[in-house]
């Protein structure tokens, strides 16, 4: 598998991807990348919004621990991330 | 309880600029940033762990950069400062590293936020802000979207649409709801003073256009569309005062809508430490009072950079020096730290001049709010809607508190950063009255939230309470 098309040279290699689990599916994601980055290249669709740490809706849950923003956190092999529902609807 | 000449808040263009004229005097810093590299967002660099990559070096920026490894600056990443406990003393959380920071200056330069408003539809993933955008292909290296619109207002947006375009991305259009084209005629003078920028927006919009691009200037984006994330956006004319022309509706297919309106300045810690503000629109909003020493009306807590008024990265750096040396100059009066200051007001009094002329071509129509339909969430952490807010309002609710209570708008997780400039816009024109004349709720510590885990790890003293009545004496 490739990086995928959404994803830019340079930095990542072949060898160092791995796998994280985003609500039960397995997602690629390479070393640095965020969990939110990870989603958005997953085709995921993850909520993400200001992209610096401060709206917060990007906020997952983390291996159990919640409030974790997927912008600012590092994907780590093996990770089981699970998002939240959306509370705002799609007025 | 760390201690240092100077803390600095924030590790953008402004903190590193403050952060190296205090080394470079002998003084001892402690830098906390919220990032996990320093640079902020206008320096953003892909993470470290990345392969091949081009890092800040050389040049301007590599200079600013060589500060984080001088011996007497104490770098902290990924460090929230969230609260101004006390004159003097900055609480962060970082982890297991939590804790305070005593210093007898201390430096505010702790960004800016995107200003997006409310419109149908903005809530849908796949609808992100320009600083999001950016820090998605400049610190992540992914391309937020294949099919892209760009709407709002202000000239951040001409870099969002290069940088999608140089990160393989289709930008459909450029929406900018300022009638653009009249008044950059009109002001081409005044941003002939600063001839490379100018040269540079006209070739990126070159390059755009020769990649298909559509500039819509007058225009704003009236509802985007998607059954679970963005799909299609409707576009149509705005008028100078925010009047919506929906017989002229023009529907675009993309995957991706960059929103943006400008920056608000995050004064969060400013206001918890009792700065004086004012409002002024071209600054962002709320904006601390400074004296020409960029001092706040807090003796020795300076603000800085985009983080307390919005000038862009050079205005960040004249800044940031200058807090330094004024904080210098209050200890000693040397000619040679005199002659540099004046240096750097000059510099200051050139870079101020041009946010002026910027900011009158990108004079935005007077609302917004004729965007915003009965079903548009205003809040979106807290999905308050306009209807629900008319509601409460009908009820009596009027002042901003009121609504803010009866609806729960701005207690979600952004704090109401995204909201409360709506509400108040809302408010106001309801009322008859500005802004600044409205009851903004107050703003109580964290500044951002934290977790309560981390701030168990600060070594603070017990408080000293009151003996409890309900307890035996001498317990």
């Amino acid at each position: 598998m490739t990086a995928g098309t959404r994803r830019l040279p340079p930095g990542r290699v072949e060898e160092e991807r791995f796998t994280i689990l985003a609500d039960g599916v397995p997602v690629p994601a390479w070393p640095g990348e965020s969990i939110a980055a990870a989603l958005l290249a997953g085709a995921r669709s993850p909520a993400y919004f200001c992209g610096m740490g401060v709206c917060r809706e990007c906020v997952v849950v983390v291996n159990g621990q919640a409030g974790v923003r997927a912008c600012m956190t590092p994907a780590a092999p093996g990770m089981t991330v699970d998002t939240l529902p959306r509370r705002g609807s799609q007025a | 309880m760390k201690t240092a000449d100077i803390a600095i808040v924030g590790a953008g263009p402004a903190g590193l600029a403050a952060a190296g004229e205090a080394v470079g005097h002998g003084l001892s810093v402690v830098l906390m940033d919220d990032n996990s590299q320093p640079g902020g967002q206008y320096f953003r660099q892909l993470p470290h762990q990345f392969h091949h990559v081009d890092r800040i070096r050389g040049g301007r920026a590599g200079r600013l950069f060589k500060v984080i490894d001088h011996p007497r600056l104490h770098y902290l990443p990924d460090c929230v400062v969230w609260n101004v406990p006390e004159a003097g003393v900055l609480a962060y959380a970082a982890g297991a590293d939590s804790g305070r920071v005593r210093a007898d200056a201390i430096v505010v330069a702790a960004g800016a936020t995107d200003r997006p408003l409310p419109f149908p539809g903005w809530t849908l993933p796949g609808v992100v802000t320009a600083g999001g955008s950016q820090n998605m292909i400049k610190g992540q290296g992914v391309r937020p979207g294949e099919h892209v619109v760009v709407a709002g207002n202000g000239p951040l947006l001409l870099v969002a649409a290069m940088t999608l375009l140089n990160a393989g991305a289709t930008v459909r259009a450029l929406v900018e709801a300022a009638p653009f084209q009249k008044r950059a005629r009109s002001r081409l003078m005044s941003l002939s003073r600063s001839p490379t920028l100018l040269a540079q927006a006209l070739s990126w919009r070159l390059q755009l256009a020769a990649a298909g691009t559509s500039f819509l200037t007058g225009q704003a984006v009236i509802e985007a569309h998607g059954a679970s994330a963005l799909e299609a956006v409707s576009i149509a004319p705005i008028d100078h005062l925010g009047n919506v022309d929906r017989t002229h509706v023009t529907t675009l297919r993309a995957d991706c809508l960059v929103v943006g309106n400008g920056l608000a300045p995050a004064v969060e810690l400013t206001r918890l430490a009792g700065c004086a503000h004012h409002h002024d629109p071209l600054l962002g909003g709320w904006t601390p009072r400074r004296s020409a020493d960029l001092e706040t009306t807090v003796p020795g807590l300076y603000a800085v950079g985009d983080g307390a008024a919005i000038g862009g990265m050079e205005l960040a750096l004249a800044e940031g020096r200058t807090a330094v040396l004024a904080a210098l100059l209050q200890r000693s009066a040397s000619a040679s730290l005199r002659r540099r200051r004046r240096n750097l007001a000059r510099r200051l009094d050139r870079l101020n001049r041009f946010r002026a002329a910027v900011a009158d071509i990108f004079a935005p129509p007077e609302t917004f709010l004729g965007l915003i339909t009965p079903a548009t969430p205003v809040c979106r952490c807290e999905n308050v809607t306009l209807a629900e807010l008319e509601g409460s309002a009908a009820e009596g609710a009027t002042g901003m508190v009121q609504q803010k209570s009866t609806t729960r708008l701005s207690m979600g997780r952004c704090q109401g950063r995204y909201c409360l400039a709506t509400l108040a816009d809302l408010v106001a024109t309801r009322r008859g009255i500005g802004v600044a004349d409205l009851d903004w709720p107050r703003i109580r510590p964290p500044a951002r939230p934290v977790r309560l885990g981390d701030l168990l790890h600060e070594a603070v003293p017990p408080p000293a309470l009151p003996e409890d009545p309900h307890l035996p004496r001498g317990s």
